[in-house]
């Protein structure tokens, strides 16, 4: 953790690049499930591609903030295109927020079945039109992106790189560039800071209280009536990484360069997927009054709950331990 | 009153707390701070919630062990304060925000207090008085200004 050469930007664009794959690729083969599922009117099939874009949206987030690591490796080098840089940026920042949000309506069918055996139609064409746009960008963020590196691909060898078609029309109000910087320490910071720490109580008001009962507190009370504080957990999540990624895109330097930064991201995505086992696992589910938890629950109830200290030890020794304010 | 903050930020731990350059003080007062605050709050919220009618099939009589939570967070919370108190005593002292941060968090747990009253009161049917909504309501908002004032006083006058 302390080894400020595990996290030199040289392996961390390594860990880019691998990462990246994953939501472009990813993408297009949950999409043809989605579909396969409508058409085949398979139930299992909607629910398993719901979750395959929840896990998605999780991966992305690494895969976003280690590309800032990626560039300053780069950064003047003189065999690159800025311009393709620049708009690779741009259109990334676009595929991961609307990543985040089909990542989002995926969970919320998923949550939904539980409670009503069926995802409502207004769910899935959310999810629908989400991850269509999200594929589409995630394919553009590639495209644009392979150009910064491979020069062979260009028409011409200066070619300069702008973002075409649909997504031109968000540049100009909306960019990693500008517009996201407005946060100063006047008011704003602060402020985000409060909401940040009202966000993570939300998180343990479902989290904690849910895995208490999986470890046997409570012990009269049943899962399906405890699943119904999910959403409260959700709403906490999403307040902190809307908050968590304004801190972040004001500089992202002093967080990349800070191991502890990478800690916090890697327990994130556990407790992600903690969330989503959470949310749609039978065995959880059927725990009626009285009911003793599996020892497996139990024990990724322990893994969750050290998760999320580990999230909030990390997050607050970033200052200490890394180089954040 | 100076005087004696005075004479707390001159104390050797004070000192100690002030000049160490590793994380097992002052940090880790402040990592232990936050996870006590996530527990009270959260495990507070989550009784809050239901009497207001969140997850309506949770037995309210069954959440009491919450409480026993919701004190391990406060008591985790008193100590790591204090800590950190000891490490800023006359800026603290001296600074509106932390005292409207202590009011929140008495008030609060009066709040707590009042909400273990009806939860112990509440029998098989969960069946709540008005009052009981009005404490949780007071609940929500109080631990949002106690956790709000206390993130501010990192940025309004003083450090840490």
């Amino acid at each position: 953790m302390g080894d400020p050469s595990m996290v030199t930007p040289g392996n961390l664009a390594h860990l880019h690049l691998l990462l990246n794959h994953f939501p472009i690729v990813g993408m297009v083969i949950a999409v043809v499930l989605y579909a396969i599922a409508h058409v085949g009117r398979s139930d299992t099939l909607v629910r398993n591609s719901l979750a395959v874009f929840f896990v998605l949206a999780l991966i992305t987030l690494p895969a976003f903030v280690t590309g800032d690591a990626a560039q300053t490796v780069l950064k003047g080098r003189t065999d690159i295109s800025t311009s393709a840089l620049k708009a690779h940026q741009d259109v990334a920042l676009y595929a991961f927020i609307v990543m985040e949000v089909t990542g989002a309506f995926a969970w919320l069918g998923l949550w939904q079945f539980r409670r009503i055996s069926q995802v409502p139609a207004l769910t899935r064409n959310l999810v629908w039109v989400c991850a269509i746009v999200s594929t589409l960008l995630m394919a553009q963020a590639g495209y644009v992106g392979g150009e910064i590196r491979h020069a062979e691909i260009l028409t011409t060898p200066n070619e300069t790189v702008t973002i075409t078609g649909p997504v031109a029309l968000l540049t100009p109000w909306f960019s990693t560039a500008s517009t996201l910087r407005f946060v100063t320490f006047t008011w704003a910071w602060p402020l985000l800071e409060s909401l940040h720490f009202v966000g993570l109580c939300l998180i343990f008001t479902a989290l904690m209280t849910i895995n208490l009962r999986m470890l046997g507190m409570m012990r009269q009370i049943s899962y399906p009536a405890l699943h119904r504080l999910l959403p409260i957990g959700m709403l906490g999540f999403a307040v902190n990484w809307v908050t968590g990624m304004l801190f972040f895109v004001q500089g992202p330097t002093p967080y990349m360069t800070s191991g502890i930064f990478y800690w916090k991201l890697a327990f994130m995505v556990l407790a992600g997927a903690n969330f989503l086992y959470l949310t749609v696992v039978d065995e959880t589910w059927a725990l009626a009054p009285g009911d003793d938890a599996r020892f497996a629950d139990k024990l990724m109830a322990t893994v969750s709950l050290a998760c999320w200290v580990g999230v909030l030890y990390c997050g607050r020794m970033l200052p200490f331990l890394g180089n954040t304010f | 009153m100076t005087s004696f903050l005075t004479w707390i930020g001159n104390t050797a731990f004070s000192t100690w707390l002030q000049e160490d350059p590793g994380i097992w003080g002052f940090p880790l007062a402040l990592s232990v701070h936050t996870l006590g605050m996530g527990v009270l709050v959260g495990a507070n919220w989550a009784v809050a919630l239901r009497v207001l009618g969140f997850a309506s099939g949770v037995p309210v009589a069954q959440m009491r062990p919450l409480f026993r939570v919701m004190w391990l967070g406060f008591w985790l919370n008193v100590v790591s304060g204090v800590v950190m108190f000891i490490a800023h005593p006359v800026e603290r002292g001296t600074s509106p925000v932390f005292w409207f941060k202590m009011l929140a968090v008495a008030l609060g747990m009066v709040a707590v207090a009042g909400l273990r009253r009806h939860v112990d009161a509440a029998g098989d049917d969960s069946r709540l008085p008005a009052q009981a909504g009005r404490m949780a309501w007071a609940s929500l908002a109080l631990w949002v200004a106690a956790v709000t004032s206390g993130r501010l006083i990192a940025y309004i006058g003083g450090n840490g």
